[in-house]
């Protein structure tokens, strides 16, 4: 039985022994302070701090079974997430070796500190499977769940992963900030906020409750109450998913638009999941978000025939689809204007507007279509505009149509430049300001 | 011609010469522009090959030998005596059709063993940033730091502009990283062919 002193002894020293793994192991060594990967180290430290905190409470062989089987399963558990915590070795050693664009890097970092604040560590590390995908407080089930512990990390860690072959794609990075979005909608309980505003509304509850009966006929086997926990879950990512496309929008102006056309539309088209609405109902809202923020008129200079197609796509949200996504579709267009203006309340001062980027974008396409770094004339651009002006001059390129958005991922010559001008901004930025 | 201070400033004002970013006014000089190191290497591997034969290796043999690293500001590369890394230049150039220029070590890293660059010369129309060659002469490592002042720029005139003739690719366009050697290159495996057709010619004279 578990919890025996023989079992007892097995997972002390297995314990131990994935804490000695995973402390000596020079990737685990100390780090600058302010450098990046700091708390995410020190995450790593607490989940063994949490772990030892939990050894030390270790019952007696003469201890209650109860008590001695309670322990046997926190041991367990605490194994389980130590060895998962071997995976923040790499992200280590990857904060010392960064294979990401520097460029991109630091206009990721912006966009981190803009959505989610600024006491965040963020780690950008390759992923072996070709997705993007962000995780953070990745350790703090265990750490979070011994009482008694008190952690030392306050600044959240951030692992944000993408794929290897991505490295210098610079019009795909947008992505970023959605996944960056996720860290957002955790940090400032976004999902709940919306949440609560659709539950406030009469007129919600009341289609709730029909979507929660129409679903009984479908789902003959689930009760009232399974259903409507079933529905609420798809509506709580259906939310975040689509909270974090806002939240680039705000981020990052079209430059997400076309990033996310180029890598997600060749991956779905209107079928909608549990936890991702369809992404004609994303472009749908993306490009109201867009339009309402004024970047209509620009987007429509700048590739009047990918909007054409991205229209048809927006279109297609309101084609047919089973319950009970036909009805999250419905509830989330109907209130949509909660999703914008809750990220648009997020990004604050952060936003980006038509007004002030499409100057600087327009700079940064005119010097690419001479092949001059486009980091700016008569001072730094931002790093925003000239990966707008990136895009723009991507299009003249290679075409303002669905091809052409797939082919500008793959100009070298066009992403290296964007990303060099966006780091050489930063530095004289930087520099400038220390002066 | 060489430019000195004013020409180069008038140059740079008219942005008929790009030098980008300069972050200190400073590194315009009397004769010349200070240059920047730049944040990636390309560092040679070691490797059970006996050796470089660009007539014979394919471009992607002669690239898998370079490692690409990346050294943040503030970080540095420590090069030992005899080693050898590329570098490219902080700042982004584009030099116009009747300009050319020549880039140089600076003395006080030159008195350090530091030679910066094999390869000088910076042909008109050039855009890019410039691949330097790093080679520790001393005996003693120095540090290397991105963002120093490690080479500098001498600006000539040309009488006559110089344009590009039609069909006349340039090997390395606007590059902003270092760039390993393109001898292997089909384009120049095309001239080593001839030549060892050529050869062969010879040879058959004589027997």
């Amino acid at each position: 039985m578990d919890g025996n002193p023989s079992d007892l002894t097995l997972l002390l020293a297995s314990a131990q022994q994935e804490i000695d793994g995973l402390r000596d192991d020079p990737r685990m060594s100390s780090l600058e302070a302010g450098s990046r990967g700091v708390a995410l180290r020190s995450h790593v430290l607490d989940l063994i701090g949490a772990v030892e905190y939990r050894v030390a409470q270790s019952p007696t062989p003469s201890s209650p079974e109860p008590e001695r089987r309670a322990f046997a399963r926190s041991m367990r558990q605490s194994i389980l997430v130590l060895r998962g915590a071997h995976a923040a070795l790499p992200w280590l050693e990857a904060t010392r070796r960064p294979t990401l664009n520097l460029g991109s890097l630091y206009l990721t970092e912006d966009c981190a500190r803009s959505l989610v604040g600024n006491d965040v560590d963020l780690v950008v590390v390759p992923d072996p499977e070709f997705m993007y995908s962000t995780t953070s407080w990745m350790f703090s089930a265990v750490v979070i769940s011994t009482p008694g512990f008190v952690a030392a990390t306050t600044r959240r860690p951030i692992v944000l992963n993408y794929p290897l072959s991505d490295s210098d794609r610079l019009l795909l990075h947008p992505i970023f900030a959605h996944e960056l979005g996720h860290a957002a909608v955790d940090e400032h309980r976004l999902v709940a906020d919306v949440e609560a505003a659709l539950d406030n509304d009469p007129s919600f509850v009341a289609a709730f409750g029909k979507a929660v009966t129409d679903m009984e006929a479908l789902w003959t086997a689930a009760s009232p109450t399974q259903i409507a926990g079933t529905v609420r879950a798809s509506l709580r990512q259906w939310i975040e998913e689509l909270l974090c496309d806002h939240l680039a929008v705000e981020a990052l102006g079209p430059a997400f638009l076309w990033a996310f056309s180029s890598f997600v539309m060749p991956l779905s088209y209107g079928v909608p999941a549990q936890s991702h609405p369809p992404n004609t109902l994303r472009t749908r809202l993306l490009i109201t978000h867009l339009t309402e923020r004024g970047w209509r008129a620009y987007l429509d200079r700048a590739a009047p025939n990918i909007m054409s197609w991205l229209d048809g796509i927006a279109a297609d949200a309101a084609s047919p689809i089973a319950m009970p996504y036909s009805f999250l579709r419905d509830q989330l267009l109907a209130y949509g204007q909660v999703l914008r203006d809750t990220a648009l309340s997020r990004a604050g001062a952060h936003a980006m507007s038509p007004a002030e980027a499409e100057v600087g974008a327009n700079e940064a396409a005119d010097l690419l279509a001479e092949t001059i770094l486009p980091n700016g004339t008569h001072g730094p651009l931002d790093g925003r505009s000239i990966l707008l002006g990136g895009w723009q001059h991507a299009f003249v390129e290679h075409g303002d149509h669905p091809g052409g958005i797939v082919a500008a991922t793959r100009d070298r010559q066009i992403q290296e430049l964007v990303g060099k001008a966006i780091e050489m901004s930063v530095v004289e930025q930087t520099w400038t300001e220390e002066a | 011609m060489l430019l000195g201070r004013e020409d180069l400033n008038d140059a740079l004002e008219s942005r008929r010469l790009i030098v980008t970013p300069i972050l200190d006014q400073r590194q315009i000089g009397r004769g010349a522009i200070d240059l920047r190191l730049g944040t990636e290497f390309l560092l040679l591997q070691r490797t059970r090959r006996a050796g470089l034969n660009p007539a014979v290796e394919n471009q992607r043999e002669v690239d898998e030998l370079q490692e690409r690293v990346v050294v943040q500001y503030g970080e540095e590369l420590w090069l030992h005596p005899r080693h050898f890394v590329l570098a490219a230049t902080l700042e982004f150039l584009r030099l116009p059709a009747d300009l050319c220029a020549y880039v140089v070590g600076r003395s006080s890293w030159g008195r350090l063993g530091l030679v910066v660059a094999t390869a000088v010369f910076v042909h008109p129309e050039f855009r890019g940033c410039l691949t330097l060659e790093l080679v520790n002469e001393g005996d003693s490592p120095i540090c290397l730091s991105p963002g120093a002042r490690i080479a500098q720029l001498a600006v000539h005139r040309l009488e006559r502009p110089a344009e590009s003739s039609p069909g006349e690719e340039e090997k390395y366009r606007a590059p902003v990283r270092p760039q390993p050697s393109r001898l292997a290159s089909e384009h120049e495996h095309a001239e080593f062919r001839k030549l060892s057709a050529l050869g062969d010619t010879l040879r058959s004279r004589l027997g």
